[in-house]
Order: structure tokens, then C-alpha cells, then sequence
């Protein structure tokens, strides 16, 4: 299986946001079975876990970088997110109630609902890995 | 992000073109705020050119739904597709706001 791994490096602002998530949308197209629907989940993922990085793990601070890790292989991708910002704790954030109509507190949720796997490592840096799996990528995991 | 108001009788018309995320929510927030202070009760956020929306964008149109709401007031969004109709079903929103 040909797996490609690509990097780069952004400053973790909101400014370079829609830039990030345009990398990341580029890279999608070298998933061979990605969809559109695919494309959809990862970027939407990505956005909300830079969102987290630059709002809650860089809070207060300007000078923060992002460093993304893509590996890409035939039925899936794997975003590495690693920021030195404060530690998260992902699983302290509850579990939106969605029939209440929340107006916030839905990023973690989305997250996990739209990604296969979501591994968080808190440290110098903090590593967030997301993994996602093409539809074509379910038939040969059983 | 634009947001283009038209308002007809008692009709509120919003038009959002680009991206409605972390970096512009706060941009449209006040265009918000000024549609509830202004009592308007009839309002249609059309979403049509909106090309990604994150929890952030969400957040301020379930404010505006809300509060327009609470004061006897509806408010509709139309026009959704692709990424930001796959999140406002993610978060059963498609029902909520009558898409």
C-alpha cells in the first residue's frame, strides 16, 4: 500500500485558518477513493480541531505555530495536529444534548462524529491524530 | 464573509456569501444582533453561497434563531448544501431551522 506523508507549517491564527484548511482539501485528492462527502468530514474535523488549537491552546498568546502531519493512503488520511499551546482535556468536554439546540460546545463533538479515530496526546508538543476511512476502506476492515 | 440585508414589510432577508467560521462569526454577529433589536420577527438566513461553516457559524445563527424566537419570531435558513448542509444534519439542525 502506497502511503504518502506530507507536512507543513502554519501560524496558528484565525487569519490562516481558511488557508490551512485549503492545504488539507488539496491533500484530499490524493486519497485515491475520498469522496466529496469525505473531503466534507475531514476538512469540517480539521477546521474545529484548529479552531481549539489557536482559541483554547494558544489562548492569549500570538506568536503560536501549527505543525501538520498528513499521511495519505489509498482509503485513508491521517492528520497529525502538534501545537506547544496549553494541554486540552478532551474528554472533560460533555457530550452536546443536540434536541436542546446548544449554541456552543459542539467542536469536540463534531470532531469525533466525523472522524473514524481521534487520538489526543497531551505534552511539549501536544499531538492530536485524526484518522479518517473511505467507504471503500470498511469491506477489507472486517 | 458579505451579508446582504433586505428587508420587505415584515420580511428579513440575510444573504451570506463565503465562509461563516471562528474568523467571521464575529463579523456577523452585530449584523445579527441588529435584526433582534430591531424586533425583526420574520427572518430567512440564506445560506445558498456559503462555502464552509464551522461550530462557530452555527453558534451565531442558533443565537439569532433563538432570541428571534423567543420573541415570537421564526426563522428560516434556505439554501444549504454540500459541507454546511452535511453539518447542520450532523447536528440535526435540518429540521430546526426547516430546510
Amino acid at each position: 500500500m502506497n502511503v504518502l506523508r506530507v507536512s507543513f507549517r502554519v501560524p496558528a491564527s484565525l487569519a490562516h485558518r481558511s488557508l490551512a484548511i485549503d492545504l488539507v482539501s488539496t491533500l484530499v485528492e490524493h486519497v485515491a477513493s475520498a469522496d466529496r462527502a469525505f473531503r466534507n468530514a475531514i476538512t469540517t474535523a480539521f477546521g474545529e480541531a484548529f479552531n481549539n488549537v489557536v482559541i483554547h491552546g494558544y489562548k492569549n498568546r500570538t506568536d503560536g505555530m501549527l505543525d501538520v502531519e498528513a499521511e495519505l493512503g489509498p482509503d485513508h488520511m491521517t492528520l497529525k495536529l502538534r501545537d506547544d499551546g496549553l494541554h486540552a482535556d478532551l474528554a472533560s468536554v460533555p457530550t452536546p444534548d443536540l434536541d436542546a439546540v446548544p449554541e456552543g460546545g459542539l467542536g469536540s463533538f463534531m470532531i469525533n462524529a466525523l472522524v473514524d479515530e481521534v487520538v489526543y496526546e497531551s505534552g511539549t508538543p501536544n499531538v492530536l491524530s485524526l484518522t479518517k476511512r473511505t467507504t471503500a476502506a470498511e469491506p477489507s476492515s472486517t | 464573509m458579505k451579508c446582504t440585508i433586505t428587508e420587505n414589510g415584515e420580511q428579513t432577508r440575510l444573504e451570506v456569501e463565503g465562509a461563516l467560521d471562528a474568523m467571521t462569526a464575529p463579523e456577523i454577529r452585530p449584523i445579527f444582533d441588529k435584526v433582534v433589536t430591531d424586533r425583526r420577527r420574520h427572518v430567512t438566513v440564506d445560506i445558498a453561497k456559503v462555502t464552509m461553516i464551522d461550530s462557530s457559524g452555527i453558534g451565531a445563527i442558533v443565537s439569532l434563531f433563538k432570541r428571534v424566537k423567543a420573541d415570537g419570531g421564526q426563522v428560516l435558513v434556505v439554501g444549504a448544501r454540500d459541507q454546511p448542509l452535511a453539518v447542520l444534519k450532523l447536528l440535526k439542525l435540518d429540521r430546526v431551522f426547516g430546510l
